[in-house]
């Protein structure tokens, strides 16, 4: 089974946030009201990160894709007191994922992570009639007092496996499926798939003497890498 | 035993833990623990997919809309698409925001109070029809009907060309195009006598961006990005570079290797700033210059007359420190500029500006295209190609329409300056002094020039006057909200159309439009009410639209693109080599044997393109008086003030308004089209932690001499107007300047766009650039001070 991780080349990121809203279209994310945004309670599981360095008049803006990094050695889980939080078993593809029927909402595993990627539902999420009709099926909708995170589309893989499963077949390291992010990417600046597959692009991207993990001294070992800019 | 965290709280139990944790509030905990909920899943459905092309903007990308029964679900980019192959930006993904929005316009609304009160009659879609073709009939029995004015959001396209067909069978010569029209193609229909430009983005080694949003909102977003994307990372071994000369630090100068910041309005001198040094060192291509350009060198006109060639007053006036002067860019970085640009590999000058002498901005900074010899070259200027696009047979003109299209058109286009296009903004004037003639009916299609025009009070005035105001607009914007009658569009999810693209694709192309789900209310596309009034009013114009709906007229405009025998239906990445070769020998790819053949592979891969009519490298005809490339115009006596700088102007006097106002566009709202869906206002201000709002952005150390801290309240105010709102730090902001983003401020356009933020353009001094007629944004100076 694939260790999934995503390899993110921020020389070619743009900051457009189009896999922000694609996330949210995908996962029955709940937009924000203006207040909720304005107490910084809005949730957005891929968020951009911009990071300002220097001084007037040399000043370097860079944007930053965040989400939850699915690390090997990840703090929410380790604190989360019911197990709603979990790390998948290499057979499950290893990543960090979260089971809402077990969330209690303690908020634990948002202010375990070092990444401040996990979000809570402060409020009953709710939309006008009309938009509920563009909710997608493959994804619950969650309620008030629990938390949710970038799953890595899990939906996805488990069809793309199903789909595999009736091809007789396992799923591979690239190619079956994408999370919504990826797939929306306008410059193909992100790359998903099996880090432990040396055919798969993030494999050699993730090699790249670019290349470059959040946070790496925490020893959380995160699956996301990021390559900086530059030749 | 080692007891970690998560033990700790396994053995002692969860809920009395909680005052244990320090640095958290248990509210959320509390409320959890109280609820029943489960998690729901939506109803689910058999899945199926839809080709279709974009609507949000005009950059055509192709979709594939995800259905689970009769819901659409989700957009994906369409692989097959060449435009964006696969991707998409933020606002193709925020389409079903669109769709689904409650906001959205039911049936025709007949307004039942004053004008602009909101109070509206609900009335079928006869009844809409016969009121307009009523009025329209009226206006032609009077034999005026060269005073019905129409404002489209597009020039491109069949909707458009209906509209413009339309009028012509009617009698009108006022198609108004609302579409947004750049400086540089001001520049090249001067300099080169054609306005049909395109840039070799995806060849390009090194863009030198004068203040152009190449990576936020220009043109076709998700096109530039990928060509952006390929210019860094998809040539292994030869990193393209950019480089952003700008008065503010935008996402386009984030993304670049150098921003330079610039004083307002003074681009063109630092262009001719890099020329100097260019000419200077002789580091331009003077092959290129001596074969193919006119006024370079000083020359003695026909009446004798001594005139000094571009190199003559690049060297005299534009000398590293008068440069460094005007522009605030130092000296060292002029020079270092000129050079990189000049020995780079494939150098690409671009600009995007709206001051008062954009155009002449644009002139200097093509000149530097010119210089390098890029143009019609491989990663450089190059002329669009153009597409094939048979068109219908010509009208047949009845009197009325002979004599209605003689007249000269209300906003008096090209009569100011001979390269002025048809502006929005002076349609306001034309209105309110009813010169050169009333306006008796305005219909505004695609378009919000209440919101968006430079004048819009103006404007706002102007349509208080016009005694008929129609909107086909979907929602009520503050346009719609001052009509007689609103005849909503479908959504472009619900509708048959086409998309041509925007100016400056690679290569000709058509996107096509589908619908992906079943009309949600009572809308009507715009094309058949069109096709409906034509019938209704008789006579020639019946005859001008011979097809029984919109859907046939764009068959038949498919179907004469298929017998052209031009281009193909697009269908990958790796196709583009093959169908070249193939075409070259004459061959056609891949056969179809009939149109319906055609037809049903086009509904099923979503555009036409025709890659083997792309610009080759090697062609240079241009299409000037002197068929050369023209620093300076070959005319004879033509006032001509380029390359003699024109400082920009600007309302408002230094002292009292210290700052100059910068107002920009991003991607995400665009010019306010964008506020009516909350994914668009969530992400509107990454850089400054702002969402659903507007915000004025400082200087820090601007901010501190003000006492103005992060995050307050202020007023914005210049001699034109005052806005509130709340001041950000931003390090990307000039200590003379202060910028607000466009697109928020509305007062109409339902409940996530109406209240929020400011309208900047509510500061504006109206201006315009002189040689263009564009309306000058950049115009204006302000001062801020807490509210
Ligand atoms: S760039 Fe324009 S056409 Fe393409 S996805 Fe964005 S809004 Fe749609």
């Amino acid at each position: 089974m694939p260790r999934w991780g995503m390899a993110i080349d921020l020389d070619r990121c743009t900051g457009c946030q189009a896999c922000v809203v694609a996330c949210k279209q995908e996962n029955n994310v709940p937009f924000s009201t203006p207040a909720e945004a304005e107490y910084g309670r809005g949730i957005s599981w891929i968020k951009l990160m911009t990071v300002t360095e220097g001084e007037y008049p040399e000043v370097k803006v860079r944007y930053i894709p965040m989400f939850c990094q699915h690390c090997d050695h990840p703090p929410s889980v380790k604190v989360c007191p019911t197990g709603a939080m979990f790390k998948a078993s290499p057979e499950m593809g290893s990543t960090v994922g979260h089971v809402y029927a077990r969330c209690i909402g303690c908020r634990y595993c948002a202010n375990a992570c070092p990444y401040q990627i996990v979000y809570f539902n402060w409020n009953e999420p709710s939309w006008p009639e009309e938009l509920k009709l563009s909710f997608n099926p493959d994804k619950s909708i969650r309620y008030k007092g629990v938390v949710e995170k970038c799953e890595f589309c899990d939906h996805r893989q488990q069809m793309a496996k199903d789909r595999a499963a009736a091809e007789g077949r396992d799923l591979r390291g690239e190619g079956d499926y994408v999370p919504a992010c990826v797939q929306s990417c306008p410059t193909q600046a992100m790359v998903f798939g099996d880090l432990d597959d040396p055919s798969t692009r993030v494999y050699k991207l993730a090699k790249s003497p670019r290349a470059y993990r959040m946070q790496e001294d925490l020893g959380t070992e995160p699956k996301v890498y990021y390559l900086k800019q530059g030749e | 035993m080692k007891v970690d965290r998560r033990d700790f709280l396994k053995i002692i139990g969860v809920g009395s833990t909680a005052a244990a944790v320090s640095g958290c509030t248990f509210q959320g905990l509390g409320t959890a623990l109280q609820l029943t909920q489960e998690e729901k899943y939506p109803e689910p459905g058999p899945e199926s997919w839809v080709a279709s092309t974009c609507g949000q903007c005009f950059g055509g990308c192709g979709i594939l809309v995800r259905k689970i029964a009769e819901r659409a679900v989700k957009i994906e980019g369409n692989p097959a698409n060449p435009v964006n192959r696969a991707g998409l930006c933020p606002l193709g993904q925020s389409s079903l925001q669109l769709l689904y929005n409650p906001d959205r316009i039911k049936q025709p609304l007949l307004r039942a109070g004053q004008r602009g009160e909101g109070k509206w009659e609900t009335i079928d879609w006869d009844k809409a029809i016969s009121i307009l073709s009523g009025r329209l009939k009226e206006i032609r029995q009077k034999g005026e009907p060269h005073t019905l004015v129409l404002v489209s959001g597009k020039e491109r396209g069949l909707l458009s060309g209906i509209f413009q067909r339309f009028l012509e069978a009617y009698g009108s010569p006022n198609f108004i195009s609302g579409a947004p029209r750049d400086p540089m193609d001001i520049a090249r229909r001067i300099m080169e006598g054609t306005e049909r430009s395109t840039y070799d983005l995806e060849n390009a080694t090194y863009i030198l961006s004068f203040g152009l949003n190449l990576l936020d909102g220009w043109r076709s977003p998700v096109r530039q990005m990928r060509a952006y994307a390929n210019m860094r990372q998809g040539r292994p071994g030869r990193r393209g570079r950019l480089i952003q000369v700008e008065s503010r630090l935008s996402v386009t100068a984030a993304n670049a290797d150098e921003w330079a910041p610039i004083n307002p309005g003074t681009e063109g001198v630092l262009a001719l700033g890099l020329a100097h040094v260019m000419i200077r060192e002789e580091l331009y291509d003077k092959d290129f210059v001596r074969r193919h350009t006119f006024g370079f060198e000083d020359r003695v006109d026909e009446k004798g007359l001594w005139l000094a060639g571009f190199k003559t007053v690049v060297m005299e006036d534009y000398t590293l420190d008068r440069v460094a002067k005007i522009t605030g860019v130092g000296a060292d970085r002029v020079m270092r500029l000129g050079r990189d640009f000049a020995s780079a590999e494939k150098p690409l000058a671009l600009f995007g500006g709206r001051s008062s002498n954009s155009s002449f901005s644009a002139m200097a900074v093509h000149s530097l295209n010119a210089l390098v010899g890029n143009i019609g070259a491989a990663g450089g200027a190059l002329t669009e190609p153009r597409g094939p696009l048979p068109s219908w047979p010509a009208v047949a003109k009845d009197g009325l329409a002979q004599k209605g299209q003689a007249m000269p058109r209300v906003d008096q286009a090209r009569k100011r300056e001979p390269s002025a296009g048809n502006g929005l903004e002076s349609l306001a004037d034309a209105i309110l002094s009813a010169k050169p003639y009333p306006v008796q009916a305005l219909l505004v299609h695609g378009a919000n020039p209440l919101f968006t025009a430079s004048n819009r009070k103006k404007m706002a005035a102007a349509v208080m006057k016009v005694p008929f105001l129609v909107s086909f607009s979907p929602f009520v914007d503050e346009t719609a909200a001052f009509s007689d009658l609103i005849l909503p569009d479908h959504i472009y999810l619900e509708k048959w159309d086409d998309e041509p693209g925007p100016r400056g694709l690679p290569f000709p192309y058509i996107g096509l439009r589908q619908p992906v789900v079943e009309p949600l209310y009572q809308s009507r596309h715009s094309g058949d009410v069109f096709l409906a009034l034509a019938g209704e009013l008789g006579g020639e114009l019946a005859k001008a639209f011979p097809w029984k709906d919109v859907k046939e007229c764009l068959l038949d405009r498919f179907k004469r693109i298929y017998e052209s025998g031009a281009g193909t239906v697009a269908e990958g990445e790796f196709e583009a080599p093959w169908i070249k070769f193939l075409e070259e020998r004459g061959w056609r790819y891949p056969a179809t044997a009939t149109f319906e053949e055609f037809w049903e592979k086009l509904q099923a891969k979503g555009s036409w393109w025709d890659p083997a009519a792309a610009r080759g490298g090697e062609t240079r005809g241009f299409m000037t008086p002197s068929g050369k490339f023209e620093f300076t115009s070959s005319k004879a006596g033509r006032r001509q003030p380029f390359p003699r700088y024109e400082a920009p102007r600007f309302s408002g006097d230094e002292k009292s308004y210290p700052f100059y106002l910068n107002v920009y566009t991003a991607l995400a709202l665009g010019e306010g089209s964008g506020a009516n869906q909350p994914f668009l206002q969530e992400i509107v201000g990454p850089h400054v932690n702002m969402h659903w709002d507007s915000w004025v952005e400082m200087n820090p150390e601007t901010a501190r001499r003000l006492g103005i801290k992060d995050g307050q309240w202020v007023f914005v105010e210049s001699p034109s107007g005052k806005v509130k709102t709340r001041a950000k730090i931003y390090l990307g902001t000039m200590p003379g300047v202060v910028n607000i983003p466009l697109g928020q401020g509305h007062t109409a356009f339902g409940r996530w766009a109406k209240g929020r933020g400011v309208n900047p353009l509510d500061l504006i001094g109206e201006d315009y650039d002189q040689m263009s007629g564009l309306a000058a944004l950049l115009s204006t100076r302000v001062k801020v001070y807490k509210a």
